[in-house]
């Protein structure tokens, strides 16, 4: 199969799981990114370190996007508890 | 003296609504080579289908998930085999972005690490509309890649007017200039042959290298990859067979759905075949 996908936001990659190793692409191998990455299941988990966890954004069953969080209880930010 | 209620409920809210003083509604209509059809409500019977209130908090409704579930639709769909369903209502925001400093003048080291910044929306919630269709209603001879898009149209005297299509995120803020921003909004995929330039000749990486030099060197141009990227799809992963250049989201029904703990953000290019896009589709159906 013949891919010619280059880029896509998130990063530029060359071969398929190579991305931002490639030096012969149009942006020299740089892995232009936003940082943002799969967030966990609140807003406590904004940043993320290591492994993503899809299962924590999306769910298995339609309709696939997450429970919205409450408008009450509130923490000390706002962000629902 | 009585005083109207200010607020749509008056109790604790369940799906039958009855401590509800606001009960939101939809229809569902197909249009089809210029005909329009509404569609039935399977569940319920009839043509009107509800939207579950807000998730105002856990006092008013202690169980969301259980209360949303009831507003799970079937539609039957004219011509195909099954029905399909549908639900409208408040979700978790499942894009993943970091906004803020990308429009500041991308405020952030865009080579730093891929998960380092924080995902702006990751607090927040947006009314979605999801439609499960089966495949076989969709696609068309032997061809399984579709293409989608949507658009979104307000009342202009007597007739609706498009002010908005989105397909792969983002492409009017960050591809299309701001001359054809509204034009663009208008248009339809079939046309995208007028913003072609936008494409092979992005301005995205200007920006880059005004803001960081030679570390963003400009690539040459055209960008041919681009055009595959944005308006074909691949060459056998997700451009149709026959394929008329359209900026869409382009899916192979071909492909079965990743399990989410097996999927990764960069879809294809994190070598999963299975979502091309799993910020948009986590899970293709």
């Amino acid at each position: 199969m013949d891919i010619t996908l280059r880029v896509a936001e998130g990063a530029l990659c060359g071969a398929i799981g190579n991305c931002g190793a490639e030096t012969s692409d149009p942006n020299h191998g740089l892995p232009y990114t936003d940082g943002a990455r799969a967030a966990g299941p609140d807003a406590a988990h904004a940043h993320v370190t290591g492994e993503i966890k899809a299962a924590d954004t999306y769910l298995p069953i339609f309709p696939y996007l997450n429970t919205p969080f409450p408008g009450s209880p509130n923490g000390l930010n706002g962000v629902a508890k | 003296m009585k005083t109207a209620t200010p607020l749509i409920l008056a109790g604790r809210v369940d799906a039958t609504g009855a401590n509800l003083n606001v009960q939101q509604t939809y229809t569902l209509t197909l249009v089809r080579h210029g005909r329009r059809e509404t569609l039935r409500n399977e569940t319920l019977g009839g043509e009107v289908f509800f939207k579950p209130a807000d998730n105002i908090g856990t006092k008013a409704i202690p169980d969301y998930d259980d209360y949303a579930r009831s507003f799970i639709y079937e539609v039957s769909i004219p011509d195909c085999s099954a029905p399909a369903r549908v639900f409208v209502g408040q979700r978790k925001d499942g894009f993943v972005v970091n906004l803020g400093e990308v429009f500041d003048l991308v405020h952030l080291n865009p080579v730093g690490p891929r998960d380092g910044e924080p995902n702006t929306v990751s607090d927040k919630n947006v009314t979605s509309l999801a439609l499960e269709v089966p495949i076989g209603c969709l696609t068309r001879g032997k061809d399984p890649v579709i293409g989608g898009w949507t658009t979104a149209s307000l009342r202009d005297d007597d007739h609706w007017k498009q002010v908005s299509r989105l397909g792969m995120p983002l492409v009017n803020e960050l591809i299309i200039g701001l001359p054809d921003k509204d034009k663009f909004n208008a248009s339809r995929p079939v046309d995208d042959g007028q913003f072609l330039h936008y494409v092979t000749n992005p301005f995205l990486p200007v920006l880059l290298n005004s803001q960081f030099g030679n570390a963003a060197v400009m690539p040459a141009s055209p960008r041919n990859d681009l055009v595959a990227a944005f308006l074909t799809g691949v060459k056998g992963l997700n451009q149709p067979l026959k394929v008329t250049p359209g900026e869409m989201l382009r899916l192979n029904t071909s492909i079965q759905p990743t399990p989410p703990p097996a999927q990764n953000d960069l879809g294809v290019l994190g070598a999963i075949w299975r979502a091309f896009r799993t910020a948009v589709a986590p899970t293709t159906m």
